[in-house]
């Protein structure tokens, strides 16, 4: 038997983590390129997510331009009477944003354009002007982890409207005038005082012409003009709009309404928060409605005959494909009507050329979209 | 005393024998190991240090042709300039080695000869083509050429590079990704 006082367990234990301790480190050194491939993994992965975040914002952004529906501060439809649509929000504003909670995207329009401190995946948007009329400027940050990314691209508005008619009436082929007191009327000189203006003969002209002070009614109308005669209906549409049918209908601000039967309420309600309008079976109106407003006029395109039944007052253009426009109330149009082909009229409309009101239809309507070679990352 | 000395008699001949026999072999099995460990860790590098190379070649080769405006293909790699930029911009795979040209005449190299050989560089283009004529508020003269009406080209590029490791020449690995381009193409106009 020794003593116990021999046995130095306690030394052996610490030689025992020494050298354990130098074995681990002798690990890590041997691992050490596969320690640094998983750092830099995980930060291409930041990376990757942060400029995806900020293509998310690009998209998101074009997407809300595109909307017109009204919205609050988080972004979402918002029934409140002061809520406006993305589009004319963000231009006044510095910008919004939008961060990941727990799986889902939930965003801010309050202008101010800086996401939540503890997301981990966020971006921003910055909306400004440019010297281009109608060109837009998006800045999108996208932040992820700490990684950050920046883009940039350029938006430009394809109007609703894209050349203001010159006439209060437009009609490309010929056109008669029935029972009625149908009026014309241009009088504003500064753009011009045409009253009617058409690709064929008018044996007869409307039962109220009137145009600029001093102007003789037959002065106003422009006949037998071979230009507008020479365009097909849809050269028609396309010289008005600068696109086919197809393509104006199809984009993101039109909205479509089935008006084969009497749709005053749903257009009247449609007009409160789209202004580009398409009418699939014509436009009947059976009630004194009013649809837009001088300052935020709609634009109809009836693909079908017109039958106003009520005092109905519309600012803005209608445009119709159908030559059928019966008005049994009298209506009022403020702005401008266009036929596609003829024009069989009865009824008492009374048309206003209204330059204003088309300038405010060419100015505030229309979808955007990038503009080509703007995008940078740099 | 007597009792200590036959306790103390050592080890037989035999016995230290069958002993450094034994010990000899489960040393000589250790340093096997050990030795096929270390062919394994560096085999195993080199292999990681090769796919790291290939990638951060290929990420470089993207990030910067995500930005392209116009690209065309060369015999050894494609030749392009960044959207708005008139400045002409390339890779190509010239000895092994991936290199940009950056300004007039200079190549400047992407991958390191010295850890990487590159055996392939190759990029594939993928072209979707949309036809604008509904937005041309005139429609195209009969038989007017191809520039009439205006096409959008919504283009893609697979970017493919193969490489062996300098040290190895079996060590052999590919990397691919697919970019993208950003800024789309547009070709041709609307009747003025």
């Amino acid at each position: 038997m020794t003593a116990p006082s021999s046995q130095h367990g306690a030394s052996t234990i610490a030689v025992t983590l020494l050298l354990s301790f130098v074995a681990l480190l002798s690990v890590v050194f041997a691992h050490r390129s596969v320690l640094f491939n998983a750092k830099t993994s995980v930060n291409q992965y930041r990376a990757a997510q942060a400029r995806e975040a900020a293509e998310a914002g690009l998209a998101w952004a074009l997407t809300q331009l595109n909307t017109s529906t009204p919205i609050g501060d988080d972004c979402r439809p918002s029934g409140n009477a002061g809520a406006v649509p993305f589009r004319e929000r963000a231009v006044a504003s510095t910008g919004a944003s939008c961060t990941v909670h727990g799986g889902d995207w939930s965003c801010r329009c309050n202008g101010s354009g800086e996401p939540a401190a503890d997301a981990s995946l966020a971006f921003t948007i910055q909306l400004t002007e440019t010297e281009a009329p109608g060109v837009l400027q998006l800045n999108a940050h996208g932040t992820a982890s700490g990684s950050r990314s920046q883009l940039q691209v350029r938006l430009g508005r394809l109007p609703g409207l894209d050349t203001v008619p010159p006439a209060a009436l437009t009609v490309r082929g010929p056109a008669t005038f029935g029972s009625g007191a149908f009026g014309v009327h241009h009088t504003d000189p500064a753009s011009g005082g045409l009253t009617v203006h058409s690709g064929s003969a008018l044996p007869s002209l409307p039962l109220h012409v009137s145009s600029t002070p001093g102007t003789p009614a037959s002065a106003s109308v422009l006949a037998n003009d071979p230009a507008l005669a020479a365009l097909t209906p849809q050269g028609l549409f396309a010289s008005l709009f600068r696109l086919d049918k197809t393509s104006w209908r199809t984009q993101p601000m039109v909205h479509e309404l089935d008006c084969n039967g009497a749709c005053d309420g749903a257009l009247a309600e449609a007009s409160t928060r789209h202004q580009l309008l398409w009418l699939r079976g014509g436009l009947r109106l059976d009630t004194s409605v009013t649809l837009g407003t001088p300052q935020r006029p709609v634009l109809l395109v009836a693909d079908g005959p017109v039958e106003l039944n009520g005092s109905a007052v519309i600012h803005g253009l209608v445009y119709a494909t159908h030559a059928s426009w019966v008005d049994t109330a009298g209506a009022a149009i403020q702005g401008a009507v266009v036929l596609e082909d003829a024009l069989q009229a009865s009824g008492n409309t009374q048309i206003r050329h209204h330059l204003a009101v088309l300038h405010a239809l060419h100015q505030q309507t229309g979808s955007y979209a990038r503009v080509a070679n703007s995008w940078r990352d740099f | 005393m007597n009792t200590t000395r036959r306790l103390q008699r050592g080890l037989s001949l035999v016995e230290l024998m069958v002993g450094s026999a034994l010990g000899l072999l489960v040393v000589a099995a250790a340093l096997l190991a050990f030795t096929h460990h270390l062919r394994e860790s560096r085999s195993l590098l080199l292999e990681t240090r090769l796919m790291q190379d290939l990638r951060t070649a290929t990420e470089l080769v993207a990030h910067n042709l995500r930005r392209a405006g116009p690209v065309s293909e060369t015999d050894d790699g494609v030749r392009f300039s960044h959207a708005g930029s008139n400045t002409p911009m390339a890779y190509r795979l010239r000895a092994g080695v991936i290199e940009m040209k950056l300004g007039d005449g200079y190549w400047q190299a992407m991958t390191d000869a010295n850890t990487l050989r590159v055996a392939s560089f190759s990029i594939t283009p993928h072209v979707d083509e949309t036809v604008l004529a509904g937005f041309c508020a005139r429609p195209c003269a009969e038989g007017s050429d191809s520039a009439c009406p205006p096409r959008q080209q919504v283009r893609s590029l697979a970017i493919r590079v193969e490489g062996r490791a300098a040290h190895d020449p079996a060590v052999t690995r590919s990397a691919g990704t697919t970019v993208r381009l950003r800024n789309d193409a547009l070709l041709g106009a609307c009747p003025a």
